[in-house]
């Protein structure tokens, strides 16, 4: 994330004086365009569009990501963010991993699930790398430009530019080996898969905390908000485990609504395919578009896309909390070296999503939360194209 | 606090997004038929007259053996698996949607994610018992 992650609050409160037009405009898109969409695609579909809002504003409020939060730890050694990301997969696993096994019967839905193979610890890698030099990952991305952040605009569009590369070489990358899906669910039971997936997430937090108090030799104080109550939640800034049980719940509630996982970037990729064959580049002939659901979301309205309407909703609500925090489109430089970092980070991101089967969100979140192997496997190797990328933003004039 | 130099680029790339989804919608979704055939007329015997793999692939049924079960190719494809007896067991939506076999539980036996989907036979007299 390029904003601050830790959203320390100054001793005085400080004078907040919200972008009343973007308000305004952001309002009433998020009154019309859910009747619109129900109107238009299903009522569905619509709620989809207002999680994807609620996420918006609590990434964006909570300025929660993945980048800062691994960087920090690698630079800082403070692994507050890192611990509150752990608590998010947590908290999604014990619904998850129960609804998926079919204990909820009346709950009808499908993980995120993926083959454990080259392609993921590939794709993972060259998505962490990228993450530090994009300034933020999926999710980061969208709501950074949701906030109006310019620099972001560029790494999004380069980000779908990547992914339809991916998606075009997919193909291939899936001929390399592979043991295939490992859902542990199924491999160790509901019961076994819960307590392993929670025994590994609590040792990933154990650890941060370890490294943190060695370093430190104490765990960091989470700051006293600058504001309470009311005036916290509709401005901000909201507290990070909080944001992290949120962005949990909200998790949940797409898979019960849409009956799969949150996902962010297989929209990037559509919307990369849908330009791009627009413009004759006969992309609907390439395999990977040509068949079954690519094919018909092709096809069909972007509308009709769970993933992209969320994504439009991410995107409205963080300009809605940026809006209402007086934080909207701010005056930042954007010195050569960044933007080239923001383009080479997008294009790296959105090539190592597809390989990977998505993101922070879709297969690290999503992926272990639905007791998917592949989740582990690209967190290790995000995290380690990460480590390369914190040092490689330094060739970019970046700290 | 904001620059109205990049609240004004933000105004015109929104403008654009939503000019570009409001053209692909109307360019994409299905106009309405002028006379819809009954879904429950197609012939179960034959129920792939249609080729699943051709240019137009959603105008076969796959599932004509259970004519009102679902329309795989609807404007909410993602919602079920409209082939399954367990519609959501089927991840056709998933982030990694060409990892699981969308048609395992059952009959529309076609793989879609495969590199290659009309290699297998969808349209074979016992459609349902071809590996998905």
């Amino acid at each position: 994330m390029s904003i601050p992650l830790s959203s320390t609050p100054a001793a005085t409160p400080p004078r907040l004086s919200p972008d009343t037009g973007v308000v305004l405009v952001v309002t009433a898109l998020f009154v019309t365009l859910p009747l619109l969409i129900a109107g238009a695609v299903s009522p569905r579909q619509a709620v989809l569009f207002l999680i994807g809002g609620l996420m918006g504003a609590a990434l964006y409020h909570g300025a929660f990501g993945f980048t800062g939060g691994w960087r920090r730890m690698v630079q800082e050694r403070r692994g507050r963010a890192m611990r509150a990301q752990m608590l998010m997969v947590a908290a999604a696993t014990v619904v998850f991993i129960p609804v998926l096994g079919g204990l909820v019967p009346e709950v009808r839905a499908v993980g995120a699930l993926a083959p454990v193979g080259v392609s993921v610890l590939v794709g993972a890698a060259m998505f962490g790398l990228g993450m530090q030099l994009g300034g933020g990952c999926g999710s980061g991305t969208l709501f950074t430009v949701g906030g109006g952040s310019a620099r972001m605009l560029l790494t999004l569009a380069f980000f779908c530019i990547g992914a339809l590369a991916g998606s075009a070489h997919l193909p291939w990358w899936l001929t390399l080996p592979s043991i295939g899906t490992v859902d542990l669910g199924k491999t160790l039971g509901v019961p076994g898969a819960i307590l392993a997936t929670l025994a590994f997430l609590g040792a990933v937090a154990a650890v941060t905390a370890v490294i943190e108090r060695r370093e430190h030799g104490a765990l960091e104080r989470v700051p006293s908000p600058p504001r309470r109550g009311l005036a916290r939640l509709v401005h901000g800034p909201w507290p990070l485990v909080g944001v992290g049980l949120a962005l949990a719940g909200l998790n949940i509630a797409t898979l019960f609504v849409a009956g799969h996982p949150w996902s962010v970037t297989y929209g990037f990729g559509l919307w990369a395919a849908k330009a791009a064959d627009a413009l004759g580049a006969g992309v609907a002939e390439w395999p990977f578009w040509a068949a079954g659901g690519n094919a018909r979301a092709l096809n069909a309205s972007v509308l009709q896309d769970v993933t992209s309407v969320m994504n439009f909703g991410i995107i409205l609500g963080a300009a809605l909390a940026a809006a209402l925090a007086g934080r909207f489109a701010p005056r930042a430089a954007l010195p050569w070296g960044s933007a080239l970092a923001a383009v080479v980070g997008g294009l790296l991101m959105g090539y190592g999503a597809r390989l990977s089967f998505g993101c922070n969100i879709g297969a690290l979140f999503s992926g272990i939360a639905s007791g998917s192997l592949h989740g582990w496997l690209w967190f290790g190797a995000a995290f380690c194209g990460s480590l390369v990328g914190i040092r490689a933003r330094r060739l970019f004039g970046m700290e | 606090m904001s620059d109205k130099r990049n609240t004004f680029l933000f105004g015109a790339a929104l403008a654009v997004a939503g000019a570009a989804v409001a053209a692909d919608h109307l360019a994409r979704s299905p106009q309405p038929a002028t006379a819809p055939q009954p879904v429950a007329a197609a012939p179960a015997a034959n129920p792939c007259a249609a080729n699943p793999c051709s240019a137009a692939p959603c105008s076969a049924n796959p599932c004509a053996a259970v004519p009102a079960a679902a329309n795989p190719c609807s404007v909410a494809p993602c919602s079920a698996s409209p082939c399954s007896a367990v519609p959501a067991a089927a991840a056709p939506c998933s982030v990694a949607p060409c990892s699981v076999a969308p048609c395992s539980v059952a009959p529309c036996s076609v793989a879609p994610c495969s590199v290659a989907p009309c290699s297998v036979a969808p349209c074979s007299v016992a459609p349902c018992s071809v590996g998905g």
